[in-house]
């Protein structure tokens, strides 16, 4: 199963900013480990990752840096700033308010699914 | 396999690239090489994963949508404007984009040279072929012939419900009906035997031409007038005194041809009142003919004569020998002026007993030149062509089944890539359109070619008076259909690729995609009607190969080879007397037996096998009792000069040899075994005397009967010697049969000719074995062509039924392997090929023999010695399409069996 679209825009730099509090990424990595941790759940094009990087970096939430990768190849490296846990800290209370108030409804389980 | 910076990368995602970067429009300021340099960095980390291209390029998503948003993020991108908006649903493009479309398509031609060199042989054969058997069609029974109001002419016949057949007309039957003016505006004659020819001799060089002699009235009967000066007149025909046949005409005047004018008199247009010799006879030139004018029968003229119709001489009541054609009144159709005729006939009758009984038949002019036979012919050819185009098109329908099945994973990628579907459709109309033209191109060639190639094997077969032209709009209908068939056919896998998501395509790996279940009953049947088209065209193939074979096989009775024929002509002017004439060729033909190599040396009238000829009627005249009926027989009649049957090889079977009778004796004749039997019956004939045109003489010998026609017709037939025939100048056809070369043969022949009478001219020389030949011209037409269209049917439908069997093998080659590794034997693979083949096949074979027994009542006409229904012409052709199945299969069933399990199955 796949969000539509109007989920995935507000659910999308949630995840990859969640994603990139753990470490610093590269745009391939960020990639494959959304498509991982997500259960291919938020695989969302991957065409659509990069645009979101660059308007989470306007915004000014990432920062890239270029390092060696351990490939030994040049790369991009994304990483969270303050503003952007900031930012992050915000959105997750807004979630989980929603969240809770749709396990009210009956429309989101109380207990996540295993 | 690793990618640095700036390496290249596969090309569909260099593509893929460049896309997003054109939609997201970013300049140097934007960070465009910031933003390249990871994409690049992104799918190059992809394939050091290890995922395949095709696949990195389906995840990646819309390349369109991803350009917009980049530029969303870039503040200038943005504010230049919304950028490219990609053309998905849009059915315009710029022509930037064309020009790219156009490039794209001519590398796909280019790149698949055995593709485009099938599918562009095909529809130039078939296209070809069109062309020129319909150019042919078009000009021989559609065109109007060239004289105004083409319908009011029709052609003049005698009939009489007791000849049972229809005759030429006699003199005064034309004379009288000249004057009635009820039926017809002009009703015009013309001489029946204009084989005679003369001779040209007032230049430097003597020239045998053509000459017609023709009533006055023939040119404005078909409403044609002159170039210069005039036609004839009234007394031209018609004038006062009484005709002797050769020796004064009527007018000494002429008109002739803008070919003669132009090549021997230099165009000079002073011509009218310049006078020509012909035949050693002066003659005042009156007028010139357009360039454009056409007898509407035989052998176009170079001169025409006045015929002289004044009475006497052989202008009488038992002289069939004029040819009549007239013009209708305007309003008046065809069976009112029939029934007026008829009418008017018998009123005639009454008044005339000489008439007999007859009454004037017309028949519309076009389809008397044409023949029924020729007019079947051309229909049966004609459709045989259609049914090529038929087999053409569906040959190109299934090689761009197979084709569009290869091009799915190409159209996916880039329908992946942001092309609308609109630009895929346009994509593959450029290719297709591309092969259409070429197609096109070559069947334009092909058809000029096969044109020339109809004309050339068919001088004999085809009437010349409407000129053949190449058929522009049968050109243009030929492509339309095949072109059409290319576009139609060639959409399928863009239709199919609007029913299916681009990705799964992608995603399917290597494996080649299959057809949906009514695409390949669609492809499938089209197989099977290929076959039954075919499987007609080889059928009526076969039946007219063997009905040649048969006309071949008819005993000519005659020995052809080595017999060498031409024409000599002694002008009356300096011949003048019958005596004169005969001893020329006395002494011409001593001459040519010395002649080294030579056997045998006769002459004659007219030719056998060369159809009918002189019709006259012969009297077996009684002596022993008065009382009795006059025995009377129509006979062809044939005028003979020295050893003619040796030469001939005929066979004398009862009484003399004319070298064994004194020919200034008693008139003598040789009759042929039809007319001794059916005029005296068991009465020895040697001895009798007969009276044939006029001549009484007695039977010196019997001779075999010879065919008068390549089907072997025989018909009663006197032979009289030169000597004893009426007193006429007869054009005499030299026959010499020897076993020295013909250039040998001639050089003497003209050598000895000029010692003898340097002023004339030997002409139509040519051995008797091309009399022949042109005689069974109309049959080895129909039987070459049917052969060639039956042949290419048989070429493109094994083609076609491979094509869909070794395309189907391809595609369920893993399903192949499957089978085969669960243990399935090879036997049972090949058996569920063949299987297959079968059903493409017999269905086939079934519908193509019930058209083929359905249509044979059309080709019953053609045939001679065989009927429709020959078991042979059908059990051949469904034998030869059984191998072309069984060919078919065999080939893919082979390679099924030898498909490597494990390769196709760890193909993914």
């Amino acid at each position: 199963m796949t969000l539509e679209r109007e989920w995935m825009r507000g659910a999308a730099p949630l995840a990859v900013l969640t994603l990139l509090e753990r470490r610093e990424m590269y745009g391939y990595e960020l990639v494959e480990a959304l498509e991982r941790d997500t259960d291919g759940l938020l695989a969302m094009g991957q065409s659509t990752v990069y645009p979101l990087l660059y308007n989470l970096e306007g915004k000014g939430h990432v920062e890239a840096v270029r390092r060696t990768a351990p490939s030994g190849r040049e790369r991009k490296y994304y990483r969270i700033t303050e503003d952007g846990h900031a930012w992050l800290a915000r959105q997750r209370s807004q979630w989980q308010t929603l969240v809770e108030a749709m396990t009210i409804l009956g429309i989101a389980d109380a207990e996540p699914k295993g | 396999m690793t990618h640095a910076d700036g390496e290249t990368l596969p090309a569909d995602i260099e593509a893929l690239i460049a896309r997003v970067l054109e939609v997201a429009d970013l300049e140097l300021t934007d960070g465009r090489a910031e933003v390249e340099r990871e994409l690049r960095a992104h799918f190059e980390d992809g394939l050091a994963a290890g995922t395949p291209p095709g696949e990195l390029v389906v995840r990646f998503g819309d390349p369109v949508r991803a350009g917009r948003r980049i530029a969303r993020t870039r503040p200038r991108a943005a504010a230049r404007g919304r950028g490219e908006r990609g053309d998905k649903g849009r059915w315009w493009m710029s022509m930037g984009t064309w020009t790219t479309e156009l490039r794209r398509a001519v590398r796909g031609v280019i790149r698949a040279p055995a593709f485009t060199g099938v599918v562009v042989l095909t529809l130039a054969l078939g296209v070809g072929v069109n062309t020129a058997i319909f150019s042919v069609l078009h000009a021989v029974l559609l065109q109007d012939l060239p004289y105004p109001d083409p319908d009011r002419l029709v052609r003049v016949y005698e009939g009489h419900a007791e000849w049972g057949d229809i005759e030429y007309l006699r003199a005064p039957v034309v004379t009288e009906w000249r004057d009635w003016d009820e039926v017809f505006t002009e009703l015009t004659a013309f001489y029946t035997y204009r084989e005679v020819g003369a001779d040209l001799t007032d230049g430097d060089v003597p020239e045998r031409i053509d000459v017609l002699p023709v009533t006055a009235g023939y040119f404005e009967t078909l409403g044609r007038a002159p170039l210069l000066g005039r036609t004839f007149v009234e007394e031209e025909s018609w004038g006062p005194g009484e005709s002797d046949d050769n020796d004064v005409p009527a007018a000494n005047v002429a008109v002739i041809s803008h070919r003669l004018w132009q090549s021997r008199y230099g165009g000079d247009p002073d011509m009218v009142g310049r006078s020509i010799v012909l035949d050693g006879r002066s003659r005042e030139v009156v007028g010139v003919m357009p360039e454009a004018f056409r007898d509407p029968l035989g052998t176009p003229a170079d001169v025409w004569t006045p015929q002289d119709m004044r009475p006497g001489g052989g202008n009488s009541f038992g002289n069939f020998f004029l040819t009549g054609v007239a013009r209708l009144r305007d309003g008046v159709s065809l069976e009112a002026a029939q029934s007026r005729l008829d009418v008017l006939s018998t009123a005639y009758g009454e008044a005339e007993p000489e008439l007999d009984g007859s009454r004037l038949v017309i028949r519309p002019l076009q389809a008397d030149l044409v023949g029924q036979t020729r007019q079947t012919m051309l229909w049966i050819l004609a459709g045989a062509a259609a049914l090529v185009l038929l087999t053409a098109c569906v040959n190109v329908a299934n090689l761009l089944f197979a084709r569009g099945l290869g091009q799915d994973r190409a159209l996916a990628l880039r329908s992946a890539l942001g092309s609308g579907r609109a630009r895929l459709v346009t994509s593959i109309l450029m290719e297709n359109g591309i092969l259409a033209l070429l197609g096109g191109g070559f069947g334009l060639a092909f058809g000029w070619l096969g044109l020339r190639a109809l004309l050339g094997i068919a001088p004999d077969a085809l009437p010349t008076v409407t000129e053949v032209r190449f058929g522009v709009p049968v050109f243009l209908f030929a492509l339309t259909v095949t072109a059409g068939a290319l576009l139609v056919f060639g959409l399928t896998p863009a239709m199919r690729m609007s029913r299916t998501q681009p990705a799964d395509v992608l995603r399917s790996g290597d494996r080649a995609s299959t057809l949906g279940r009514a695409a390949r009953r669609l492809r499938d049947g089209l197989v099977v009607v290929q076959v039954a088209a075919a499987l007609v065209l080889v059928t009526g193939a076969i039946l007219l190969t063997r009905s040649f074979d048969r006309l071949l096989d008819v005993p000519l009775v005659v020995e052809p080879e080595g017999v060498y024929t031409f024409e000599v002509h002694t002008p009356t002017s300096r011949y003048g007397t019958p005596e004169e004439r005969v001893a020329f060729h006395r002494t011409f033909q001593e001459r040519l037996r010395a002649l080294p190599g030579v056997a045998s040396v006769g002459a004659v009238s007219w030719l056998p096998v060369n159809g009918p000829y002189h019709s006259w009627g012969a009297r077996w005249d009684r002596t022993a009792d008065d009382s009795e009926e006059e025995s009377w027989e129509s006979t062809d009649v044939r005028i003979i000069e020295g050893d003619w049957f040796e030469t001939m090889g005929i066979e004398v079977l009862r009484g003399s040899r004319p070298g064994e009778v004194d020919p200034d004796g008693e008139a003598v004749a040789w009759l042929n075994r039809s007319i001794a039997e059916s005029l005296m019956g068991d009465t020895n004939p040697i001895g009798q005397s007969v009276t044939v045109g006029g001549t009484q003489a007695r039977v010196a010998g019997v001779v075999e009967d010879v065919p008068v026609a390549s089907r072997g017709d025989l018909r009663p037939k006197t032979y009289l010697l030169h000597a004893h025939a009426d007193g006429r100048n007869w054009a005499l056809i030299q026959t010499v049969r020897t076993n020295a070369s013909a250039e040998s043969l001639l050089g003497g022949v003209r050598a000895e000719l000029s010692s003898l009478d340097a002023g004339l001219v030997v002409y139509r020389a040519r051995p008797y074995t091309d009399v022949l030949a042109a005689v069974r011209a109309q049959d080895r037409f129909a039987t070459t062509l049917m052969t060639a269209f039956g042949l290419l049917a048989l070429a493109l439908s094994l083609i076609g039924t491979y094509g869909v069997l070794a395309g189907t093998v391809a595609s369920r080659s893993r399903e192949i392997g499957i089978r085969m590794a669960l243990g399935a034997d090879a036997g049972a693979v090949r058996s569920m090929v063949l299987r297959y083949a079968a059903a493409l096949t017999v269905p086939g074979v079934l519908l193509g023999t019930g058209i083929a027994w359905a249509a044979s009542r059309w080709i019953e006409a053609l045939l001679f010695g065989v009927t429709a229904a020959d078991p042979i012409a059908y059990v051949g052709s469904i034998g030869v399409f059984a191998a072309v199945g069984a060919l078919a299969g065999w080939l893919p069933a082979r390679r099924a069996t030898s498909v490597d399990t494990v390769e196709v199955l760890s193909a993914e």
